[in-house]
């Protein structure tokens, strides 16, 4: 059994604006919180780079995690102020945004690390992240 | 569907740790956690995004609740519980909604007991995946409401969504 595992906590409040109280409350489809917490368990053995804590981000779409291995967790913080766009498939499309101070995670279906890119739109970011195996 | 305005309100944390190296003369799993050694600290966010007030219809979400069926009788005076479905999923791919307007905020949870695996591109890859209990969510580029798909990894398994524009 691995030892090194990841936990992840998620949460989301649609919420809904009352005008005559003039706040936000419990979205009136919705109605609840959401939520859900997993613990993924990652190999003990990683590619010297499955993390970063400072990586520059630019235009041009770029692979973190440079080890050719099939990645089954994701994380991404962009500590910048750009927004930061992530390919899963190689670059054909960047269809998940990060904005300044979002994190992004998920477990991946065995994602090939050459195919995760991300890219900004013009400027530069820098982000945070962990691709792991 | 229709509102003065909607907000969605998120937060992720994610902590990555090691289990504690059990010791020779130890009988039992050890309980104990560490920070990850080369990580050597945890992540997190908290925001929010406001999406439209009107929503595309009433298939935007999937977050349903159901009297329980096995004990609605009221001369038994048993307990009425509210039970969650979800989206019903199989093996095969399933649309989530048609519509072609552009996603601004996804979120899923996965409230079967088998994996579900995910598509963000019309069902041309299954990338992001949902053991049971887990959730994600994501902000959306470039890409319709329609292109979300969902399946189960295997057998069945239910799907907690909500896809706001």
């Amino acid at each position: 059994m691995p030892n090194k595992k990841i936990i992840t906590k998620v949460m989301v409040h649609p919420t809904e604006f009352v005008n005559v109280q003039s706040r936000y409350y419990n979205d009136s489809d919705i109605g609840k919180r959401l939520s859900g917490k997993m613990t993924t368990d990652i190999a003990d053995s990683q590619h010297s780079s499955f993390f970063s804590k400072d990586k520059e981000v630019t235009s041009v779409g770029a692979i973190l995690n440079t080890g050719g291995v099939s990645i089954i967790f994701i994380m991404i913080k962009n500590k910048a102020n750009n927004d930061v766009f992530l390919s899963l498939n190689g670059g054909s499309q960047y269809n998940i945004k990060i904005s300044k101070n979002d994190v992004f995670s998920s477990e991946l279906n065995g994602v090939s690390s050459a195919n995760i890119k991300v890219k900004t739109s013009s400027e530069t970011s820098n982000i945070e992240y962990i691709v792991a195996q | 569907m229709s509102a003065a305005a909607r907000r969605i309100q998120y937060n992720t944390q994610v902590l990555p740790f090691i289990n504690d190296v059990a010791l020779e003369e130890e009988t039992i799993t050890p309980k104990l956690k560490y920070v990850d050694s080369d990580i050597k600290k945890s992540y997190g966010c908290s925001s929010f995004i406001d999406i439209t007030a009107n929503q595309v219809d009433d298939k935007w979400f999937r977050i349903d609740t159901e009297w329980g069926t096995a004990n609605s009788n009221w001369e038994t005076l048993t307990t009425l519980n509210w039970e969650e479905s979800g989206e019903d999923l199989t093996a095969s791919a399933e649309r989530l909604n048609t519509s072609n307007t552009a996603l601004v905020f996804a979120y899923f949870k996965n409230i079967g007991s088998n994996t579900i695996l995910l598509s963000n591109d019309t069902g041309s890859n299954y990338l992001l995946k949902l053991s049971p209990g887990n959730a994600l969510y994501f902000k959306a580029s470039n890409i319709p409401v329609s292109a979300i798909f969902a399946k189960s990894a295997s057998g069945t398994s239910a799907l907690e969504y909500v896809l706001g524009i």
